[in-house]
């Protein structure tokens, strides 16, 4: 018999692969899509968060800088889609340097404060530099910018139904390299530093170089998530990547669960998912504020409940029924 | 060339710094007590400033109700977060991101409850307060009612803080808690009077910048971001080190703003100078102005 692992891998792809076949609604396709995005924005913090301990409020910075990055060059200056998806990351982990390398000293809130500020710095130069921004009304907007940030060629990924699939074989890329690596030396390095700093150290680790290398490959990976959005939204405003989302993006990995792989895929469903759910009974606007405050009441139950996250609940449940299948026997 | 006038820049300084310092004081003694950035304080501020709205503007009962019942209706706030979310939170062991992840949970749990309530558009004060000019520089009530509640503010708790035996308690506290609680220190019960006091502080604060400024169910978060690097600045835990970081972080911003104008670049950077300061502090220095008192910015 197959390891249920690999089973749940299996399932999984043939799920991913055949869901948009049998899901018409547009409403529905869409919600699928942006999952994808934030599977790849809350695995990738999770690196930075769950695997190494850095605590980093501007996750959204560097997939916001991916989307300028990747929707300039090519709704101004006519790149392929292909070569600009990994320039956005490129230029995302490069300028995830200016506060990476100099805060590679700072931990815990500290670290936490550090990022604050340079999210809302940054986020005032995504409103301010209106020459490459177009703020506030975003890309497209100013001359040069025909038909808006274009979705890529070949004809197949303009539609959302094409899209879907764009997305998700990145995300899966994406998932798999993430994967691979935190289960390599190189993820064990980041964890005995998340566990013991000092104790890390002694064990002769670099503790400096692998803190630096899970930061910038979590925002390169953040960089890629920009790029997708960007063309699929057709348009980039500065509202998008403020410090506030990039709270929503650390909420997904603390409910999904801190440093596990499933972990942020599901904390990526439920940070995509649960908003939406909740607008469906409060649809008239002047009740919608309810709909925010039940998600903060399920936020912080959930939190309390289980500091482990959801991928804790799944692994106790699964067990259980294990067990008691064993029983049966 | 602009002409400035740098007498009523200094004096605008003084006013943000105790504006500041009011956000600024709850929040550097709740997190040298318990050990992470309470995003929540936000709404202390905000809830202050609504509920002094609404006694002013919609009872008409005057400032001076409205200063109270910003104080006792973030005071509660401030008692309840700690009592419901955050104490429970650290008996099951939560870490600093759980505390964190909570915090911006009940911020924004508060915040739509406040939407829900006065609504999310724009209110402003409309009270008229009497101005004078002292030589060239332009004085309002409001400022005068500013600056004079942050130095009443600083006068008792300094008192408090040296030469009662709570202020002892707090001190010990956020030196070191499990030393304290060794030493018979109840450091819960000192921990929710100072949630309590910061967090009526911070109402204050967000009244006055209400009624200087509009009312938005944002307003908080525009206070608490500056805040935060008074708190780093000045060391965290530390009350004088906010005390000097408050009106350094005043004049920075608004000498700032001046610069800002002079090279022909967009005011909305002057939240930047503020950010600036608190990451260079962070790099060069972590323990901000604390280590001069010997108290705070110990917490690494």
């Amino acid at each position: 018999m197959m390891k249920p692992k690999i089973l749940g891998v299996i399932v999984g792809l043939i799920v991913v692969f055949l869901l948009p076949l049998w899901v018409k609604n547009p409403y529905y396709l869409h919600i699928l899509i942006m999952m994808g995005i934030w599977i790849i924005l809350v695995s990738s913090l999770n690196l930075i968060v769950g695997y190494t301990g850095q605590v980093s409020l501007c996750h959204t910075i560097f997939y916001g800088i991916g989307a300028y990055t990747s929707a300039i060059l090519v709704a101004k200056y006519g790149w392929s889609f292909w070569t600009a998806l990994p320039l956005a990351g490129v230029v995302a982990a490069l300028t995830s340097t200016l506060i990476g390398y100099p805060s590679l000293r700072l931990r815990g809130h500290y670290l936490g404060i550090a990022t604050l500020a340079f999210a809302v710095i940054m986020n005032m130069v995504f409103c301010n530099w209106k020459a490459l921004t177009y703020s506030p009304t975003g890309l497209p907007g100013g001359p040069g910018f025909v038909e808006g940030v274009p979705r890529p060629e070949p004809a197949f990924f303009k539609s959302d139904f094409g899209y879907y699939y764009l997305t998700y074989i990145i995300t899966l890329i994406s998932l798999f390299i993430i994967y691979r690596l935190v289960n390599s030396p190189i993820g064990r390095a980041f964890t005995a530093i998340r566990e013991d700093e000092e104790l890390a150290e002694a064990m002769g680790l670099d503790v400096a170089k692998y803190k630096f290398l899970a930061f910038t490959v979590g925002c390169f990976f953040a960089g890629i998530a920009g790029s997708l959005y960007a063309h699929y939204m057709i348009t980039v405003v500065p509202d998008t990547f403020t410090f506030l989302t990039s709270m929503d993006v650390l909420i997904g990995v603390v409910v999904g669960g801190i440093g596990t792989f499933t972990g942020s895929i599901l904390g990526a469903i439920f940070m995509v998912i649960v908003p939406e759910i909740l607008a469906f009974p409060f649809a008239e606007a002047y009740v919608a504020a309810l709909q925010i405050i039940i998600y903060a009441i399920v936020l912080i139950v959930v939190v309390n409940i289980t500091p482990r996250g959801l991928a804790g609940i799944v692994k106790d449940v699964s067990k259980i029924l294990t067990s008691s299948l064993k029983k049966k026997k | 060339m602009v002409v400035v006038n740098w007498l009523q820049v200094l004096f605008n300084s003084a006013v943000t710094g105790s504006l500041y310092l009011l956000a600024a004081v709850g929040l550097t003694l709740t997190y040298g007590l318990t050990r992470f950035p309470n995003f929540a304080h936000a709404e202390f501020m905000a809830l202050g400033a609504y509920a002094g709205y609404t006694i002013a503007e919609q009872l008409k009962l005057g400032f001076p109700y409205s200063f109270i019942a910003a104080f006792i209706s973030s005071a509660a706030l401030g008692a309840a977060s700690y009592l419901l979310v955050f104490r429970p939170l650290t008996h099951r062991g939560a870490t600093i991101i759980h505390l964190m992840v909570a915090s911006i949970g009940l911020d924004f749990f508060v915040r739509h409850l406040i939407k829900q309530v006065w609504g999310g558009e724009q209110l402003s004060f409309r009270m008229v307060w009497p101005y004078f000019d002292v030589g060239p520089v332009r004085i309002t009530g409001l400022w005068v009612a500013l600056i004079l509640s942050a130095i009443v503010m600083v006068g008792v708790m300094h008192i408090v803080l040296t030469r009662t035996r709570l202020g002892k308690a707090i001190r010990a506290s956020a030196n070191n808690p499990d030393l304290a609680m060794a030493s018979g220190v109840d450091v819960e019960k000192i921990a929710l009077v100072v949630w309590i006091v910061g967090a009526a502080l911070a109402g204050v604060g967000g009244l006055f910048r209400a009624a200087d400024t509009r009312l938005v169910p944002l307003i908080g978060w525009e206070i608490l971001l500056p805040a935060f690097a008074v708190v780093i600045l000045g060391g965290i835990g530390s009350f004088y080190g906010a005390l000097i970081a408050a009106y350094v972080i005043g004049l920075a911003e608004n000498f700032g703003v001046v610069f800002l104008v002079m090279f022909k670049l967009s005011t909305d950077y002057k939240f930047a100078i503020a950010f600036l300061i608190l990451i260079l502090t962070l790099i060069l220095k972590p323990s901000g102005f604390g280590r001069l008192f010997g108290e705070g910015g110990k917490v690494v």
